[in-house]
């Protein structure tokens, strides 16, 4: 397959794979991205051999369908494309890829940044620093607040002596003594932050994990179902592993998100920087409104990433002043 | 950091075709004969004879599968040409290309066709017509959507199925009912969806409807005068032939049901929803039906397991179907276990939670228990990480 007919190919499902993961009730904005994109991908699928067609066929499927119109029928889901684009055009192999990581490993940092890692993927999808997340503070003392809207829910606090989080499910058991004592472990110089988390969400808990920035843990282990125990692996685990790894419940990350908001990370993480303009373009896409633009700014500025586009905006569209030539 | 939308209590991820595939590589699925996905998977067990795929891309090798026999596709993205030489079962929706294809089909040993949502969108009747005289299965199960303003087969292309009308076993309708002016003299079931479109629905086709061993009702809408719905339906013929009567509502009106006898019904289904009104109109009719050759039953909530006990058709029931879970609704069913003397078999719904010893209590004295597996369950348990298969399903 030549190398540029699969970057073409691979582009123009990026662009269904958007229409998918964004379909609701049938009535998208997205859907004008997949009549755009499936009649060049058939296109371009034209110059491939046999061969290469046939593995493609249920995607050239799907394409044919989008170009007869159909499937924006009553009684389609197009949500399997994601899962099929990755199948049938296996992502490019990672050129920087993370550095293994587990809750036997991990840093309070790290834990840190991961946690902000939750809030740009959030920020990137275009939900607000509201809801339904809160984050707040810096790298060194802070705090972060997730709640799904429905079931599941988890906190971070974090200072100069390490990191506390918990998580819980609604219908796990409020806490008779307290976050602090169900901790296992929890050293003293930790506990303000576990006292920080009750005021935060009150003393619930049914799994938490603890680091502190020498490198002492423990943690509360859960019954291994509905406990919210997965927030918090991914707090220890990798980056791409905690985005792309694992079954990732009702939103769907499109991978070209996923891998900004890694990126925002792990650029806080070595200290800080600017966003560049195709980051700013990628962020301002996913940002509903002006003011959340502003609020995320300020936000991201607070971790030590500098938006410089954001104050040239329109105050209005919330969208970069057009250039003149 | 996903998961971050959801983590419904007993929601478990699908399993991805890779793992499924794994399985089937592993010989995990040889002796599997049926199977239902959600997409199509990327192998086949070798000895599948019954595929059931909520929507998907058919490709050349699916309709290769020597095994298959039976197809059931309701949504077809795309596909090859419809080709296989011993397919004995199909079923599709006439959405997307569906009619397209099944114009030219190739099924040449298919017994039974399933086509659902007819004159949903524009099939033209002598499309389906062509259709159905050029694939010769013996029985025809059709679904035929309510006309609502110009959209919707009239009277004049319910005729265009008249040639057929022997080969009709199966009809599913939304009110407005199509009126049929014709006899199918083979139809044994009949599914209606009665439903508002708006205004307060208070007319109903039954009088229209042909006369059938087998009635499927769902009323689970709002906007319906379920007093005069239940009314009209004891007027008509349909009510008193009926053998086999499943209901689907959720209205407290629906207990009108008891108004009148059946005679001849021998299988009754009163799917109330989860709803207290629902329950408290099962009740009324466990209660207060009267229908002497009643043998067969099915109940939706645990709420009417009460009815149940205080209803004096406990002791003609042979076969009963009913949700048991832990809790007070074990105390019911202590309660009206004694009355069921002539209890032959029992499907228990939704028996995940009960305990060992709360099943053999359960079990004690009945010839034959079914254990209705929740299908969620199922999967994790076959295809969970402790059997060494998969990883998937890490819920939260």
């Amino acid at each position: 397959m030549a190398a540029s007919t699969l970057e073409e190919i691979r582009e123009h499902a990026e662009s269904l794979r958007r229409w998918g993961t964004n379909n609701l009730s049938h009535q998208s904005h997205y859907a004008p991205y997949a009549r755009q994109a499936a009649p060049k991908l058939l296109d371009a699928a034209r110059r491939l051999a046999p061969d290469e067609r046939l593995a493609l066929s249920e995607l050239l499927g799907w394409c044919d369908a989008i170009v007869a119109g159909w499937v924006f029928e009553h009684g389609f889901d197009p949500s399997e494309l994601s899962e099929l684009i990755d199948e049938v055009l296996p992502p490019l192999a990672e050129a920087e890829p993370d550095p293994p990581s587990s809750f036997e490993t991990a840093t309070a940092e790290h834990a840190v940044g991961m946690t902000v890692l939750h809030a740009l993927s959030l920020l990137t999808a275009g939900f607000s620093n509201t809801d339904p997340f809160r984050l707040s503070g810096t790298l060194k003392r802070g705090s972060y607040a997730f709640s799904d809207q429905s079931e599941s829910n988890f906190a971070v606090c974090w200072d100069k002596s390490g990191v506390v989080a918990v998580a819980f499910h609604k219908y796990g058991e409020r806490l008779d003594g307290g976050i602090a004592t169900a901790l296992p472990g929890l050293p003293t110089e930790l506990a303000p932050l576990a006292a920080r988390i009750a005021t935060m969400m009150g003393e619930w808990c049914t799994v938490g994990l603890w680091i502190t920035r020498d490198g002492r843990r423990g943690r509360l282990q859960g019954h291994g179902e509905d406990d919210g125990s997965s927030y918090l692996e991914a707090l220890t685990s990798t980056p791409r592993e905690a985005l792309f790894g694992r079954p990732r419940g009702g939103l769907e990350f499109a991978r070209e998100r996923g891998e900004l908001a890694r990126s925002l990370a792990l650029r806080i993480l070595s200290g800080g920087g600017a966003i560049s303009d195709e980051e700013s373009s990628q962020l301002v896409d996913g940002t509903t409104t002006p003011a959340d633009l502003r609020k995320t700014a300020t936000l991201l500025r607070s971790f030590g990433l500098r938006w410089p586009e954001v104050s040239t905006m329109d105050s209005r569209t919330g969208r970069p002043p057009r250039k003149r030539r | 950091m996903p998961p971050i939308a959801s983590s419904n209590r007993g929601k478990i991820d699908p399993l991805s075709r890779a793992v499924l595939a794994r399985a089937i590589d592993e010989g995990v699925l040889d002796e599997c004969r049926s199977l239902g996905s959600f997409r199509c998977p990327l192998r086949l067990p070798r000895a599948l004879s019954d595929l059931w795929l909520s929507q998907a891309v058919l490709s050349r090798e699916l309709l290769a599968h020597d095994s298959l026999r039976t197809l059931r596709v309701p949504a077809i993205v795309a596909s090859a040409p419809l080709r296989h030489d011993a397919l004995t079962r199909f079923e599709t929706a006439c959405i997307g290309p569906g009619l397209d294809l099944l114009e030219s089909a190739e099924f040449p040993r298919l017994e039974g066709l399933r086509l659902e949502r007819i004159g949903l969108g524009p099939t033209p009747a002598a499309r389906v017509a062509a259709a159905l005289e050029r694939l010769r299965a013996r029985g025809l199960t059709l679904g035929i959507a309510g006309r609502v303003g110009d959209v919707g087969w009239t009277v004049e292309d319910m005729r265009a199925l008249r040639p057929f009308a022997e080969r009709i076993e199966g009809l599913t309708l939304e009110s407005p009912f199509a009126p049929i002016d014709f006899d199918m003299p083979n139809l044994r079931r009949l599914v209606a969806h009665v439903r508002s479109r708006g205004p307060m629905l208070d007319r109903f086709d039954w009088p229209d409807l042909p006369s059938v061993d087998e009635l499927h009702v769902f009323t689970t809408f709002h906007n319906i005068d379920f007093a005069a719905l239940v009314r009209t339906f004891h007027a008509s013929k349909l009510a008193r032939r009926l053998r086999v009567l499943h209901w689907e509502f959720s209205a407290t009106a629906m207990q009108g049901l008891a108004d009148h006898p059946m005679e001849a019904l021998e299988e009754l289904s009163l799917l109330a929803n989860d709803s207290q009104r629902g329950a408290l109109a099962a009740n009324a009719i466990l209660e207060r039906g009267r229908f002497p050759r009643l043998r067969a039953m099915t109940l939706r909530s645990v709420q009417q397991i009460a009815g149940l006990a205080a209803s004096p058709l406990a002791a003609q029931i042979e076969r009963l179907s009913v949700p048991l879970s832990p809790g007070k609704w074990l105390d019911d069913w202590t309660a009206v276990r004694p009355r069921l003397t002539s209890l032959k078999t029992l499907i228990v719904q939704r028996p995940a939670r009960l305990t060992p010893e709360q099943r053999v209590a359960i079990a004690d004295g009945v010839p034959q228990v079914i254990w209705g597996e929740n299908s969620a369950r199922a999967v994790r348990r076959y295809f969970h990480a402790d059997r060494g298969i998969a990883t998937f399903g890490a819920n939260q």
